[in-house]
């Protein structure tokens, strides 16, 4: 299993840096920082004179070697556009994103797998129907919606919880949990979906095998053959899905992040390409590839640790 | 020996001190949200407005306008002119400090003023026709001319972006292309890097040294008292959140509140919406006169007669008291606005202008940058304008930062432009020299290089002109020859609106942030 996890993480390292390529070439065939220093009333010559400052006048090789140069001390450099370090930029939001993924994940994981379970449970009955109903609202109606939605009920209406903003969980726990409540329903309605109607699918087919039927004649109790025998032979699609929804939630909180003002690495990221801060950028794209790698080796583990016939 | 400044540096920490104290204990913290923070925080490298914002809450000015453009001393208590007008001398009030506690003397404002030069382009302008800043003692300090220059005040105390902030000499010597790093001012507010976080919050503390003037307070000029002990600047991308939050009581002020969400806050007992900045921004339409076809004023005259700037304001505003139809080349309400020259809407005689300039239907490129929440609107009332009198429009969608890249280009399209539009403050067009798109100077002007050289040569003569009166009949004449030539086309002004709850107290009409004298009950 080690030797696995090895080989996929030294297979993974071209891929980081195939990507890290790509995004420092792309990046600088597009817009220009010092554009957007100049300002309104800018001339070739202060265009010229701020590109001479921040070294965006040498050519693409000599500043991809500088940055790789840095990469290998551990540095990610400093932002064009604050001058403050992109370690402390990207890390000062790293925490409100985790929080949220985290949070997301936890709800659509607990609320979704129980809803597939309840639908797979009442096949053809009004719960199913119910649930189908829940999973295609969840599909349909956009998480800004449902996030503007609960922030008139719950914050305005009945001011059980802020409209927005965080506070660091080594601040104050508690509100922490109360910062990243809506936030994370709003986001968790599309997952909860797609997990509760992946779970429903995976359980009847799985129901459907000889093996919960010889479980049933061994006298099993149905709870037994239900949590114990058929969720865990039919795990395998779902924690597929939970792994590339980690990944999706992590990198696509933009929007929830401007709803709920929350300070993430989404937000971050939408300014720092706005605003063509190659650094930042670069730092979040490789940090964001690692965690795609990451996940996808933490998927492949765990299907081996759900399913003994898996073996690496 | 204990200086000057180290006796200013006790006192200042210990009103600092009793600041931060007063914050922690959780007592009068002014909340306000904005689209934006800044996140170079240096007022003099950039141009941007949040920076300026920024700087009008840390940092103090030698002068300063009032609400009719009338620059009043600042930091300065009195000043003499020689009589040849080549030399000013300004004597600094007694009492101003830095935040670190130093005291501010003649070589802080002398350095800061000449780095300020560096980056301005009025600052460029007085950089020209100056001989040197001579230091005479701690608050004393001369500025003499190489020849008589009429705008010294008005520069030193402009409004618009980029403006003379007054830093610490030890600051103000790092050179106008690099940003400095560390914001020590002597204004109303002391900004607190450490409780702030980049791009998400800033922090800005009771200046307990700051010395106001005696005389009532006038947009940056007079009595700057600051009536809170805590600002917190919080970063709102969404206006809808920032109205939730409003609406929630989790902030006091939402400075520049979307036009469209002004219904909703309006409809909550304790909200109040009010035009914070009644000049307002104003939009406009710049050519390419480089390139075929507007290098032709023929064709150029034909767009300006095809601008109905009420569309432009209707796509963007959408409600008559917040807007102003204002077809000045100045900022409507200051000193210079006129009429003169101005050509009217008339689509028909714009197509005719078209037919007759020789436009052969090649299609024009503009260059359209879609997520600016004021050039985007313009921009697309602009496409449709000009297909109504008759061009073939190519439209190039772009986001803003490509858009400030790609304008700046002087290649012929596809890769270069035909035409464009963005916005200025009022305070950037008030007169014809700091109204940067006036220039005629080819391609050494800002983009769209118009070559006019007798509006450089009026310009000039503006800058030096002493009489008042002649320097207004300039200036019609600057406004003349701009709409004579097309070198650019306003779209009109749209007004600034600020949210506030009803417990907040003393905000006043403002060209820019300005949060002295706004209190909480």
């Amino acid at each position: 299993m080690l030797r696995f996890a090895a080989r996929r993480l030294l297979a993974a390292l071209p891929v980081v840096a195939a990507v890290s390529v790509l995004v420092f070439l792309f990046l600088r065939a597009s817009g220009d920082p010092a554009a957007e220093l100049a300002g309104e009333d800018a001339t070739p010559e202060r265009l010229a004179a701020i590109r001479a400052a921040l070294e965006l006048d040498l050519p693409v090789w000599q500043q991809f070697l500088a940055w790789l140069g840095q990469l290998l001390h551990g540095e990610f450099g400093r932002s064009l556009i604050s001058g403050d370090t992109v370690a402390r930029m990207v890390g000062e939001r790293l925490e409100a994103t985790l929080s949220l993924a985290l949070a997301t994940i936890l709800v659509s994981v607990l609320l979704g797998v129980g809803l597939g379970m309840l639908a797979a449970r009442h096949r053809g009955g009004w719960l199913d129907r119910a649930v189908g109903l829940v999973c295609v609202g969840g599909f349909s109606v956009p998480s800004f919606v449902v996030g503007y939605l609960l922030v008139w009920w719950f914050a305005i209406s009945l001011g059980w919880l802020p409209a927005q903003g965080y506070v660091r969980i080594g601040e104050d726990a508690l509100e922490w949990s109360r910062r990243i409540a809506l936030p994370a329903v709003a986001m968790s309605t599309v997952f909860l979906a797609l997990i509760a109607r992946i779970t429903r699918a995976s359980l009847l087919e799985t129901l459907d095998q000889d093996y919960i039927r010889t479980a049933r004649a061994l006298g099993a109790t149905e709870a037994r053959v239900f949590l114990r025998v058929a969720l865990r032979n039919a795990a395998v699609p779902i924690v597929t899905i939970i792994g590339v929804g980690f990944g999706v939630v992590l990198t696509g909180v933009v929007v929830t992040e401007t709803v709920f003002n929350l300070p993430g690495l989404g937000r971050l990221v939408v300014e720092a390409v706005l605003a063509r801060d190659y650094p930042v950028i670069q730092c979040v794209v490789l940090l964001f590839s690692v965690v795609y790698v990451l996940l996808n080796l933490v998927v492949d583990l765990a299907y081996a640790a759900l399913d003994p016939r898996i073996r690496y | 020996m204990i200086g000057r400044r180290s006796v200013a540096l006790g006192a200042t920490a210990l009103g600092v001190a009793g600041a931060t104290r007063a914050a922690a204990q959780g007592r009068s913290v002014l909340r306000m949200a904005k689209t934006s923070i800044p996140r170079i925080l240096d007022p003099h490298f950039t141009t941007s407005f949040t920076e300026r914002d920024f700087g009008y809450l840390v940092y103090d000015t030698l002068f300063a306008v009032d609400k009719s453009y009338t620059p009043k001393p600042q930091m300065v208590e009195r000043w003499e002119v020689s009589p040849d007008r080549l030399a000013y001398t300004f004597h600094l009030r007694p009492g101003l400090s830095f935040h670190d506690g130093a005291a501010v003397i003649a070589a802080d404002c002398t350095t800061s003023i000449q780095r300020w030069a560096q980056r301005d382009g009025m600052g460029q302008k007085l950089a020209a026709v100056t001989e040197r800043w001579q230091v005479l003692d701690d608050r004393s300090f001369r500025l003499v001319l190489k020849q008589p220059y009429e705008l010294v005040l008005a520069s030193l105390g402009k409004v618009g972006a980029s403006v003379p902030f007054i830093m610490p000499e030890r600051i103000a010597r790092t050179p106008g292309t690099e940003a400095v790093h560390e914001f020590v001012g002597s204004g109303p507010f002391r900004y607190d890097p450490a409780a702030s976080s980049a791009g998400v919050k800033l922090v800005f503390h009771r200046h307990a040294g700051y010395v106001p003037r005696a005389e009532p307070g006038e947009w940056a000029s007079g009595a700057k008292r600051p009536m809170v002990d805590t600002i917190e600047w919080i970063e709102f991308r969404d206006g809808m959140t920032a109205v939730n939050a409003l609406t929630n009581n989790e902030i006091d002020l939402i400075h520049e509140l979307p036009h469209d969400l002004a219904p909703l806050v309006e409809a909550e007992r304790d909200l109040r919406v009010m035009v914070h900045n009644e000049v307002g921004q104003l939009g406009f339409v710049r050519f390419n006169c480089l390139h075929p076809p507007f290098d032709n004023v023929q064709v150029r005259r034909a767009v300006a007669l095809g601008i109905d700037q009420r569309a432009f304001l209707e796509a963007l505003v959408g409600k008559p008291e917040y807007y102003q139809v204002c077809t000045s080349v100045y900022s409507c309400g200051s000193p210079y606005e006129t009429q003169q020259g101005v050509p009217g809407f008339n689509l028909a005689a714009a197509r005719e202008q078209l037919r007759a300039s020789g436009y052969d239907g090649k299609p024009i490129v503009q260059f359209h940058a879609t997520n600016s929440a004021t050039a985007g609107p313009i921009g697309e009332v602009l496409t449709r304008a000009l297909r109504d009198i008759g061009f073939t429009v190519d439209v190039r969608a772009m986001d803003w930062s490509t858009f400030t890249r790609r304008r700046l280009t002087q290649a012929p399209p596809p890769e270069g432009w035909n035409i464009a539009c963005s916005t200025w403050t009022a305070p950037d067009v008030m007169d014809p020299v700091v109204n940067a798109t006036l220039s005629g100077a080819g391609k050494q002007a800002p983009w769209g290089w118009p070559s006019v050289p007798e509006m450089e040569v009026l310009r000039e003569r503006f800058s030096r002109e002493p009489d008042a009166a002649e320097r207004r009949r300039l200036a019609a004449e600057v406004q003349r020859l701009a709409y004579d030539q097309a070198i650019y086309m306003p779209t009109g002004t749209f007004k600034a609106l600020a949210a506030f709850r009803s417990n907040v107290t003393g905000l006043f009409p403002a060209p820019a942030l300005m949060l002295w004298n706004v209190g909480k009950r």
